[in-house]
């Protein structure tokens, strides 16, 4: 009976929903969640073969099981959030700038130039020349696609995903020739520790913190009350309108740009002269990528970044610390990964059912009749 | 197997919208029937179920007295359905020939002599002249509906559904398709034409059933049908329409166009050599199958479009009218000349000189508004960038926004609600609204009643009616003649990009603008200026 539908007729379809209310959302999305929650529980019991609640347990340690841990955990909310964040203007005008890595990359050669060949000057003044490089070799990276995406209208993806390879190999080239204390393995300037970011209160996270908090609220005021971000919008919606209004749109392309790379840049000097005070090509690791799916998640909003960065490098962590753990043996780094995946599955699905719900036939049509019989 | 097609108790939903409510239908073999409604009202669904593209939440079908589950257009071709869209579904590459046998069954090679013999014979009965041979993208619009019509032909279907299919034509080549209806209706086919024409219906249709709001709200003869009884009936209460046309009073020269020739992406000319004048106070409207370059004339007019070398669009400030343009972003007004080349110029610079240029566009989601913005972002789409600091103010767009609403009766749940959830009507109301504000001294306006109910498009045309006694020079593209001839002072006929007439609307007659249309440059009483 479930099952019956008449010759050809599909039983189940989506159906685009009127607009949900708030609290219609929010449940929507705390099924979601839950059902990722529920999911986790099952598959670690399966894998692990024992009781699957510790194993949670090791998943909250991964970020908060003492301070030295939160303040890593900390530190990378803070770097992904910031790149998210230097996404997020190219991303509303839709220019899909997956070349982050790279920018970043520059921008971290920038600041390590300068913390090497000015060395002589003081602290404080190479930190502001460091960081001026930093923001002119992430927006001339940044400006390069943007410059042709203009022009003759490349396509934007391809090209700053191949100019990721040639920002490797250009800080793979430059760590080569500074063999020894420059190279990629030793520390920049370690003994006077010149242009160096100072560190607050002894730790570490907490001026990168003030930074990238500057840059979201920025961000926001950009995106939101500026004539710029209102550009920016009308062209990321359609072209045509821009046009129709006047905006010089192929500026607007390259500005936009230009502010995307320098701002990743920034990341990249906050890296190099804050955290890392050294220079490798794989310096910002995979947050370059991962940060797309930050931004995508919070539809750009730099303000919802902050809850989904938050997430992220919550379950990455938890994720790595469970298979450091001595819990289960067949717990490994790959399984780990699958209930990431199941948690960025459940945000992508709660987006979907909150726009389509699914509508079985048979169900419609029982409650059709229900509804015949009651006017009847 | 002429058989009657009963539709019974068809309802279908999308979403939040009942598309079809409880409709059902006769369809009888050796009649014209015409689905008459506005737009939304459901007759394509209905259609669309029929030819098995969609299939009904509720309801069946009766082929013959046999109930018959169209799953399919497939299926529908076994019950002898078949429709033509109003976007054709034909293959640009191939010929008319390869695009008929498109789809057939059978197995191994087809046998052409066969199959082109039989076409011959079709062509023949109905009076087709088509080349087989001939690629469907060489060809004008008629010519592939007339593809279009050979296929189902060829599939020896009888009932045969038209969607809208006098939209692209002109009134000639309306007429030919008539006269082929009718035959194919005499020789015992069933005829099912959607349209929102009055007088298509009463001119062909033997039988017409009017939708209004997926109801199916009456069924008549046509021989019993008037305009008022089909409009009242299509609107669901009575209601006089009609446009008051003043004549223009005081006409001045307001945009000079000499020579005007622009180029599409591939080099290819969209308009060539077009040269004619707008004046205040009048309506100029532009007559034209669509894409004969009406697209390229209003963009250059708005600084959209590069026009080619040798053209010429020059303004005429109003000496007697106060500029009402503002310069843009605060700077001070600069004393005008007495006139101004816009060609070469952006639509900032056009700005920037104080010639407010009002541009009600075709596409009004996809140019004019953007839909995802709400209507105070949308009425600061052209004027974001008034103000010295770098921030936006929203309080005059908001301002705007309510007056708008208020003045032409918007129906919004707020002015904060996305432009693209309202109706139709609405999102046009927002835009022109939005360009008129301006106070232009010039308004260009594309298609501006297409898709919008009787009701708004007469609250449209009055508007405009009242802009040109305001001294407005207004332009107006339309594609249907009998409004442009009751609305126009005088009517600009565009083919393939040539100007072929320039026309006094109050004189003319439709088969006149209609021959224009065609390109049989004959020029009308108002003689185009000398090259």
């Amino acid at each position: 009976m479930f099952f019956q539908k008449r010759e050809g007729e599909p039983w189940v379809r989506t159906v685009k929903r009127a607009d949900l209310s708030f609290w219609r959302r929010v449940l929507v999305r705390t099924i979601c969640l839950a059902s990722a929650c529920a999911l986790s529980v099952i598959l670690l019991a399966i894998i692990g073969q024992k009781d699957p609640f510790p194993a949670v347990a090791y998943l909250f340690q991964g970020s908060f099981q003492n301070q030295y841990k939160f303040e890593q955990s900390l530190e990378e909310m803070v770097l992904l959030l910031g790149i998210a964040v230097a996404l997020a203007p190219a991303y509303q005008m839709r220019f899909w700038n997956v070349g982050a890595q790279g920018q970043i990359l520059l921008g971290a050669l920038g600041t390590a130039l300068v913390m090497i060949y000015a060395s002589a000057l003081p602290s404080w003044l190479v930190i502001l020349l460091s960081l001026a490089a930093a923001l002119a070799f992430g927006g001339i990276w940044g400006a390069i696609p943007a410059f042709f995406k203009a022009k003759w209208n490349t396509n934007e993806t391809l090209f700053t995903l191949m100019m990721n390879y040639i920002a490797i190999q250009l800080v793979a080239f430059a760590t080569l020739n500074w063999k020894g204390a420059n190279s990629s393995m030793g520390l920049i300037n370690s003994s006077t520790k010149v242009g160096w970011l100072p560190e607050i209160a002894n730790i570490e996270a907490i001026l990168p913190l003030i930074l990238v908090g500057c840059l979201v609220v920025g961000m926001t005021v950009y995106l939101r009350f500026t004539k710029h971000g209102y550009e920016l919008k009308v062209i990321g919606k359609s072209l045509d309108t821009a046009r129709y209004t006047g905006v010089k749109v192929r500026w607007s392309i390259l500005r936009t740009m230009i502010l995307s790379g320098a701002l990743c840049g920034l990341i990249g000097f906050i890296y190099v002269a804050g955290i890392e005070h050294k220079i490798s090509t794989d310096l910002s690791g995979d947050y370059g990528f991962t940060a797309i799916i930050v931004a995508w998640l919070a539809s750009f909003d730099p303000l919802i970044m902050i809850v989904f960065s938050s997430l992220i490098v919550f379950l990455n962590r938890g994720a790595i610390n469970l298979s450091n753990v001595a819990y289960a043996p067949a717990l490994n780094d790959y399984s780990c990964e699958v209930l990431v995946f199941f948690f960025i599955l459940s945000i992508m699905l709660s987006e979907f059912f909150i726009r389509y719900r699914l509508a079985f036939r048979h169900r419609e049509r029982a409650k059709a009749g229900a509804e015949v019989a009651k006017h009847e | 197997m002429e058989k009657v097609i009963a539709l019974k108790h068809i309802s279908k939903r999308f979403g939040e919208v009942l598309a079809n409510d409880d409709i059902s239908l006769m369809i009888n073999p050796g009649e014209i029937l015409a689905l008459l409604g506005e737009n939304g009202s459901g007759k394509t669904t209905l259609m669309n179920i029929l030819a098995g593209i969609y299939y009904p939440d509720e309801g069946t079908i009766e082929v013959g007295g046999q109930e018959f589950k169209i799953t399919s257009p497939k299926k529908a071709y076994d019950a002898g359905i078949g429709m033509i869209h109003q976007h054709f579904k034909l293959i640009d590459v191939l010929t008319a020939g390869e695009n008929i046998v498109l789809g057939l069954e059978g197995k191994g090679l087809l046998n052409l002599k066969a199959i082109n013999a039989k076409i011959a014979l079709l062509c023949g009965k109905y009076d087709f002249d088509i080349d087989l041979k001939k690629k469907i993208y060489d060809m004008s619009v008629s010519e592939k509906q007339k593809v279009e019509i050979i296929k189902l032909l060829y599939r020896g279907l009888d009932t045969l559904i038209l969607d809208e299919p006098t939209a692209v034509l002109t009134p000639q080549e309306c007429d030919a398709l008539f006269a082929v209806l009718r035959k194919m209706r005499d020789d015992g086919k069933s005829i099912i034409i959607i349209t929102h024409k009055l007088s298509e219906v009463l001119a062909l249709s033997d039988r017409v059933a009017i939708l209004r709001g997926g109801k199916l709200v009456r069924v008549v003869p046509t021989l019993e049908a008037d305009e008022d009884l089909l409009t009242d009936a299509m609107v669901g209460k009575h209601v006089e329409f009609h446009i008051a046309r003043a004549l223009p009073f005081h006409p001045q020269t307001v945009l000079e166009i000499r020579h005007l020739t622009t180029l599409d992406e591939y080099g290819v000319k969209t308009l060539d050599d077009v040269s004619f004048e707008s004046r205040s106070g009048e309506i100029l409207g532009i007559a034209g199958v669509s894409g004969s370059g009406q697209k390229a004339l209003l963009e250059a007019i708005a600084g959209l479009q590069k026009a080619e070398k040798g053209s010429s669009i020059v303004f005429h400030y109003d000496k007697t009218r106060l500029q009402a343009g503002k310069p843009s972003w605060g700077k001070k007004p600069v004393p005008h000349p007495d006139e101004s080349e816009l060609v070469g110029k952006s639509v900032k610079a056009i700005e920037a000189l104080g010639i407010s240029l009002a541009f009600v566009p075709e596409d009004r989601l996809g140019m004019g508004l953007v839909g995802d913005m709400d209507m105070v972002g949308n009425m600061m789409l052209r004027s974001y960038e008034r103000g010295k600091t770098p921030f936006l103010s929203y309080q005059e767009p908001r301002a705007l926004a309510l007056e708008v609403m208020k003045k032409l009766q918007v129906s919004t749940p707020s002015i904060k609600t996305a432009v693209r959830k309202l109706s139709g009507g609405n999102i046009q109301k927002v835009l022109v609204g939005r360009e008129v504000a301006s106070s232009p001294s010039v308004l260009l306006t594309a298609y501006a009643v297409r898709g919008l109910d009787i009701q708004t498009s007469y609250t449209i045309f009055n508007l405009l009616n009242d802009l040109k006694k305001a001294g407005l020079s207004v332009i107006y593209v339309g594609e249907d003649l009998d409004v442009l001839l009751e609305l126009a002072d005088r009517i600009l006929v565009l083919c393939g990009g040539k100007a072929t007439g320039l026309v006094e609307a109050r004189k003319t007659t439709k088969a006149e603008v209609g021959a224009l249309m065609c390109g049989e440059a004959k020029g009308g009483q108002d003689v185009l200026p000398k090259a």
